[in-house]
């Protein structure tokens, strides 16, 4: 039998394709929730950053944001989906919760750390002319902030979460040190059981090869809908 | 126009301003009345736009600085300056127009806002509307209603510059402050951008220009106030300054850009 035809035989017949079929499905929920939950959170702590005010709840709230981000862009994905998988979670009696949840967790708290300096970067790349003349009509700072900067500020950093998803898609790749199967895995158990590595390796990669693709399509698409106001009329 | 027995308006006191311990304003005071159209000269970092953003509070003044503006001292920093902010235009250099929307909605976002904050049961679509017809109104008079719906980006710097003056103009504010109105332009389009701001004048909108271009104060204001290192070094109607300067520094300013 060729390569192929090995990797075929395992793939059609001997359940491959239910694997990889359930990994593909937890690689994209992992790294989907993962992308929403991180720009949720991104958004809260960047939010913070941006109140102008020095009482001390809000010097709190800063504090923590801080400490968040530094903790979680300081160590690495896989060493916090341990920790948290392996070690918080059955701490906190929750040893229970679905390993994919789990992953959700991490990923959308990981994500939220680089998604909050995105955020906060889109912001100072906006004129700060912007905001004085939103200040000049009459707006607070916070309706300046909703109807003038924040619009112009996403769209400055739609290619960079782009980025971020496409990162985020290709790390869902360590899940399987805490016996979730996600695509990696499903290729690697048809690795390992047929010690034919050519094959599984190569779809593996040209199936990541191929979402990736599609997501960077996606937001070119998106890139180009919002650059609309720059076009002639 | 230019009735020096009208009402003051705005009242400065005693104005400083302070950036880590550079004093940019040391003391400055000047009563603006209704109808004054009031340039202010002077070289650069004298301080004549910080003066400018005091006065609307873009910068802080210092504490003890009095901006006595429709019987409201609005460098207390206890105040609501949104609400005082409504009746102050300000038209800025780099016309700072919101990239993010239409040249209407630019015109229309803060008459809106203000509508809604004053009079709260009234019905939202009647004041857009109101809005709407005002703005296109504006723009019939700077003859640039087919731009409407462009965006920013889309204009040349006069466009955006006139624009930016009818923004605030939409708001029937009592001053319009002006930040160099022409410093950003391509030569060719300053004379369509200070034609607006004569008309202004003319109909008698109050406004403080602070400004390079002598020729228009000359012309047009009614007062001139020079500004020489935080301080206001010489004041007074616009023959009589250009024509014959008191200080040394005046004189040798006026040398340098007549």
């Amino acid at each position: 039998m060729s390569n192929f035809e090995i990797f075929w035989s395992k793939f059609s017949q001997g359940g491959g394709y239910v694997d990889y079929l359930i990994g593909l499905q937890n690689t994209a929920i992992i790294a989907v929730l993962g992308l929403v939950i991180g720009f949720i959170i991104g958004s809260l702590v960047a939010l913070v950053k941006f109140i102008p005010s020095n009482k001390w709840p809000v010097k709190i709230l800063k504090g923590i944001g801080d400490v968040y981000v530094t903790v979680l862009r300081g160590t690495p994905m896989i060493v916090q989906l341990l920790l948290v998988h392996f070690a918080l979670f059955p701490m906190m009696g929750l040893g229970w919760v679905n390993s994919v949840a789990q992953a959700v967790i991490v990923f959308g708290l990981n994500s939220g750390a680089y998604m909050a300096e995105i955020i906060r970067s889109g912001v100072n790349a906006v004129d700060p002319g912007q905001m004085e003349a939103g200040r000049c009509v009459g707006l607070s700072y916070s309706e300046s902030m909703i109807k003038i900067v924040l619009p112009q500020a996403f769209k400055n950093i739609v290619p960079t979460i782009g980025n971020e998803f496409i990162t985020l898609l290709k790390e869902t790749s360590v899940v399987s040190f805490i016996a979730v199967i996600d695509l990696t895995k499903s290729m690697d158990s048809i690795a390992n059981s047929t010690y034919e590595y050519f094959v599984p390796y190569i779809f593996l990669a040209i199936t990541y090869l191929i979402l990736v693709l599609g997501i960077s399509y996606g937001i070119k698409l998106l890139e180009r809908r919002l650059k609309k106001n720059e076009r002639h009329q | 126009m230019n009735d020096t027995n009208n009402e003051v308006i705005l009242s400065v006191q005693h104005l400083k301003k302070t950036f880590n311990k550079l004093e940019v304003l040391k003391d400055v005071s000047i009563d603006i009345s209704k109808g004054d159209v009031v340039a202010v000269i002077g070289p650069s970092g004298c301080g004549k736009s910080t003066f400018l953003r005091c006065l609307n509070c873009l910068e802080d003044p210092d504490d003890g600085s009095v901006i006595i503006f429709d019987n409201v001292n609005i460098a207390d920093v206890r105040i609501d300056i949104n609400e005082h902010r409504r009746n102050m235009g300000m038209v800025f250099q780099h016309f700072n127009l919101f990239e993010n929307k239409t040249v209407l909605e630019n015109i229309t976002l803060g008459p809106i806002n203000a509508a809604l904050k004053k009079n709260k049961k009234a019905s939202k679509k009647a004041i857009v509307e109101e809005a709407k017809t005002k703005a296109m109104t504006l723009l019939e008079r700077i003859g640039l209603v087919d731009k409407a719906n462009a965006y920013p980006s889309t204009l040349s710097g006069g466009q955006k510059q006139r624009i930016a003056i009818v923004r605030a103009l939409a708001m029937d504010p009592k001053v319009i402050l002006f930040d160099e109105p022409t410093s950003a332009l391509d030569p060719e389009m300053v004379g369509e951008v200070l034609q607006l701001i004569k008309e202004l004048a003319q109909s008698g909108m109050t406004m403080v220009i602070v400004t390079h271009e002598m020729g228009f104060a000359k012309e047009v204001a009614n007062k001139v106030v020079f500004f020489n290192e935080g301080i206001i070094e010489e004041e007074g109607n616009p023959k009589e300054v250009f024509a014959n300067p008191q200080s040394v520094r005046l004189k040798d300013f006026l040398s340098k850009v007549l």
